[in-house]
């Protein structure tokens, strides 16, 4: 079967990056070496650089490249809409704005846990405005200004701290926040997203036949036993969850939840059920990949990965527009 | 034995009532028409029949149970509901598109079965699709893509079909084979609903017609008490032409304008 | 403040450490400065650069990382020396890898110049070579007149008119230098930003910039080209100070007002011969 192809390729690409991942980086890591050494001597230096550093990294990115993929392709079946993206309701720029307050006012220092703790708050009280705003049986309209308002107010909030910034350097260190980056995480930041993770991955368990069925519009939906309110609820608190989660460890990465399940549709025959498995491992592919592509390109200041994957993305994007607006004419 | 019953139903939005009390019932193996002019409340009554819409007043009953204590599955399972026009947001295949049908008979984490296929096989037959099952169904013309989501309807095997104006986009030819699946789906156990603007239709494959007329039932019953030469006047505001030769006719002749 | 450096180089005096790596630029100066050669393991890629390290020599014979901690690890550091901004997360992974990480923090007046010097005499285990600095610093800074009230006016001038106020390490070397400094007047503390219609209002007679590369576009000599300042008598002079020497704090701060202050007096010269 065609689609189970599709899942066992995706599969086995994110396994290959996944492995790369723990191979590649500025230095050359020798692997035999280090994984022989993670069992004879856990404090050798590679095994250390293997288990501690590039492993993490590799999980990190895996995990938040899935989130973002799986809640784009969520976003854009439940609003029906290609262009939508998780980003919408509030909960990347909500942690966003929490990790530049944390920034701001030194609060980082704390607790090593600080720092992603309030990102995810951060997501989820931003998630709540939203729904405080659009009220519990909002349109899709209703439910996309009140996101953009939020975005907007965080967005400014977050350019109010950037322009208040104590110092050059502290300004720096708030932009690149920001940016996404999945460099120097460790072990304990991906404990601590995991949970939070899975939990809006739980939350989206089984919804695939209910967006299935929304391609015939809410009321044909409803007619069918989908209750469209609750459907909306369950993806956003999951959002909310999942992408805060990604965001307080890795900041802002772009442009994943909305091209890798505009790029995937085609090949799940738009199903929007079938296209929430397959955006997943493409979303953690393409991180993964993006990650790589960050190590391997020889610059003086590391380029940070959300950058690299807008920079990707943006254009990407573009084409997949001209191309849509072609077969219309 | 009454299959769907509607009791004293209002339904108010803002200030406006767009229904007005309401009576309907629904026997075992009928074929019932809504007629009435644009506006009447025709598409809310079906909708608040198919338990999309809560009744400000009055109830629903289905069989021997209020439909509002169905739960959604139970009720999808037992009622299905065929929206006017019809919207396809995604370009699925015309056999997906119509296996969407199936949802109310399997749970979160079923696959389908082989009775589902055989149903869904069985829908796109009688609808005559056969040669568009892999066909993309936002590529569809008006006629056809009419079809598919009938065939959708169907496939879910419903005990009780809502459909509302399911031959306003086809040709004659289309009308006629339409009109006789609803004929042969409402027998036995089953029963239809449908609202239909085509006189002469209604009245040669309807068992019985409710006219409606702003919110309020006008009259309901035969075919011949119901599609009188006062009502029509009454309701649409034209005078017709009817017969009935080998099958019944009414033409509408001449409108009169509004006093 | 006593009781912290007194225990500090309790520690010190039992480990020395011998295997330093800096993930700061200024960090690397100052132990560049202040620590036996031998000691430092590895130092940040800025450090071969430039306009932006001061002892770019003595750095040339140290390898160098960006500062990732997969880059730091080889090196078995038993001291990491981070900066206060940047890096968040490689301090914390090194910290939870068991690695001792120390900050130097971000030097904003005279007095942290010096502890900053002082701070990284005994993580390297010579405060005496700190000591040392400091009082040569400060035998300088006392022999300094004081700001005449007179005293010409200048501002620091960077790219997207970036200046600095009075509580800020370029803004108090201005002053000491003799100068007063613009953008105390435009109500600057630390850091901020002067617009052209402040900067014609004040009339500053210096701009003091520091370009990051020689003979590249210098934000302060494009501005004198400036239609708003061209024709009029706000003819500021352009004093131009090796951004190695404003990046990062250290002793070369006190040559960086020595030269404050001698353009200074050339300007008096140049105004009293005119």
């Amino acid at each position: 079967m065609n689609y189970r192809i599709l899942l066992t390729s995706l599969s086995l690409l994110v396994f290959c990056l996944f492995c790369l991942s723990l191979v590649l980086g500025r230095d050359p890591l020798p692997i035999w070496q280090a994984a022989n050494e993670v069992f004879t001597d856990r404090s050798s230096v590679f095994a250390i650089i293997l288990t501690e550093i590039r492993l993490p990294r590799a999980l990190i990115a895996l995990f938040a490249g899935a989130t973002l993929g799986l809640c784009g392709a969520a976003m854009q079946g439940l609003l029906r809409n290609p262009l939508a993206s998780p980003d919408l309701i509030g909960s990347s720029s909500g942690a966003a704005l929490a990790a530049v307050i944390i920034l701001y006012f030194g609060w980082q220092g704390v607790s090593l846990q600080m720092l992603p703790l309030s990102a995810m708050l951060g997501s989820l009280l931003a998630t709540a405005l939203v729904f405080a705003l659009a009220g519990r049986d909002a349109s899709i309209t209703t439910l996309i200004l009140a996101g953009v308002a939020v975005n907007a107010l965080a967005t400014s909030a977050m350019s109010l701290l950037l322009n208040l910034a104590p110092s050059p350097y502290a300004m720096r260190e708030l932009v690149l926040w920001t940016m996404g980056d999945i460099t120097d995480r460790s072990m304990d930041d991906f404990w601590l997203m995991l949970p939070f993770t899975l939990f809006g991955w739980a939350l989206m368990l089984g919804v695939g036949k209910q967006l299935n069925a929304l391609t015939l519009g809410e009321e044909t939906a409803t007619s069918l036993g989908v209750n469209p309110s609750w459907i909306r609820w369950r993806i956003f608190i999951a959002i909310a969850f999942a992408v805060g989660a990604t965001v307080a460890t890795t900041g802002m990465i772009g442009f994943i939840g909305l091209v890798v399940p505009h790029l995937l549709r085609p090949l799940v025959n738009y199903e929007p059920g079938r296209l929430l498995p397959a955006a997943a491992l493409g979303g953690a592919a393409m991180l993964l990949a993006a990650d790589i592509g960050v190590r391997l390109i020889p610059t003086d200041a590391a380029i940070k990965v959300g950058v690299l994957t807008a920079l990707v993305g943006a254009p990407f994007f573009l084409y997949l527009i001209l191309r849509s607006r072609k077969e219309h004419l | 034995m009454s299959l769907l019953t509607a009791t004293g139903v209002s339904y108010q939005r803002k200030q406006q009532l767009l229904l007005n009390n309401v009576q309907l019932e629904l026997q075992a193996g009928e074929l019932l028409g809504l007629i009435g002019p644009n506006g009447a409340g025709k598409s809310t009554l079906l909708k608040i029949l198919a338990g999309l819409q809560k009744p400000t007043r009055g109830s629903i009953q289905f069989q021997t149970r209020a439909l509002h204590q169905f739960s959604p599955q139970e009720r999808s399972q037992k009622l299905a509901w065929l929206a006017q026009g019809g919207t396809i947001h995604w370009p699925l295949t015309v056999e997906r598109l119509v296996a969407l049908g199936r949802l109310p008979h399997l749970a979160a984490w079923q696959s389908a079965t082989s009775h589902d296929q055989a149903a869904i096989d069985q829908a796109i037959q009688q609808t005559g699709i056969e040669h568009l099952r892999q066909r993309d169904a936002t590529t569809l013309s008006g006629g056809e893509r009419t079809r598919v989501l009938l065939a959708r309807a169907l496939a879910s095997e419903p005990t009780v079909l809502l459909a509302d104006e399911p031959i306003a986009a086809l040709d004659p030819g289309y009308q006629l084979q339409t009109l006789e699946l609803l004929r042969t789906f409402a027998q036995g156990e089953r029963a239809c609903i449908v609202v239909l603007h085509e006189l002469s239709l209604a009245a040669r494959y309807c068992d019985r017609l409710y006219l409606l007329k702003s919110g309020c039932i006008v009259d309901q019953g035969s075919i011949a008490k119901v599609l009188s030469t006062e009502n029509l006047r009454n309701v649409y505001h034209i005078e017709c032409e009817m017969g009935c030769t080998s099958i019944p006719w009414v033409i509408p002749s001449r409108y009169i304008a509004h006093k | 403040m006593l009781f912290s450096l007194s225990f500090m180089s309790h520690t010190v005096a039992d480990s020395t450490p011998q295997r330093i790596v800096s993930i700061n630029l200024c960090a690397d100066e100052l132990l560049l400065l202040l620590a036996d050669p031998e000691q430092i393991s590895a130092l940040t890629k800025l450090s071969h650069d430039e306009g932006a390290s001061y002892f770019r020599t003595k750095a040339l014979t140290y390898p160098t990382t960006t500062g990732l901690a997969e880059e730091v690890l080889p090196f078995k550091p038993d001291l990491v020396i981070a900066g206060e901004w940047g890096g968040i997360q490689t301090v914390n992974l090194l910290k939870k890898l068991g690695l001792r990480v120390e900050t130097l923090p971000l030097a904003n007046n005279m007095q942290q110049v010096f502890s900053n010097i002082e701070l990284m005499a005994e993580l390297t285990g010579h405060p005496e070579r700190g000591t040392r600095i400091v009082q040569t610093m400060q035998d300088y800074l006392t022999r300094l007149p004081a700001v005449e009230a007179n005293a010409p006016l200048a501002a620091v001038y960077d790219p997207n008119g970036y200046t600095v106020g009075p509580e800020s390490l370029r803004g108090q070397s201005m002053t000491l230098a003799g100068w007063r400094n613009a953008g105390e007047l435009a109500g600057i503390r630390d850091y901020g930003s002067l617009d052209l219609e402040t900067m014609v209002r004040l009339q500053p007679d210096a701009l003091i910039d520091s370009p990051y590369t020689l003979n590249t576009y210098s934000r302060a000599e494009a501005l004198a080209q400036h239609p708003a300042l061209r024709g009029t008598r706000l003819n500021p002079q352009i004093i131009s100070v090796p951004s190695n020497m404003t990046i990062c704090d250290g002793p070369w701060i006190v040559d960086t007002i020595a030269s404050l202050q001698r353009e200074r007096l050339n300007l008096a010269t140049q105004r009293s011969t005119k």
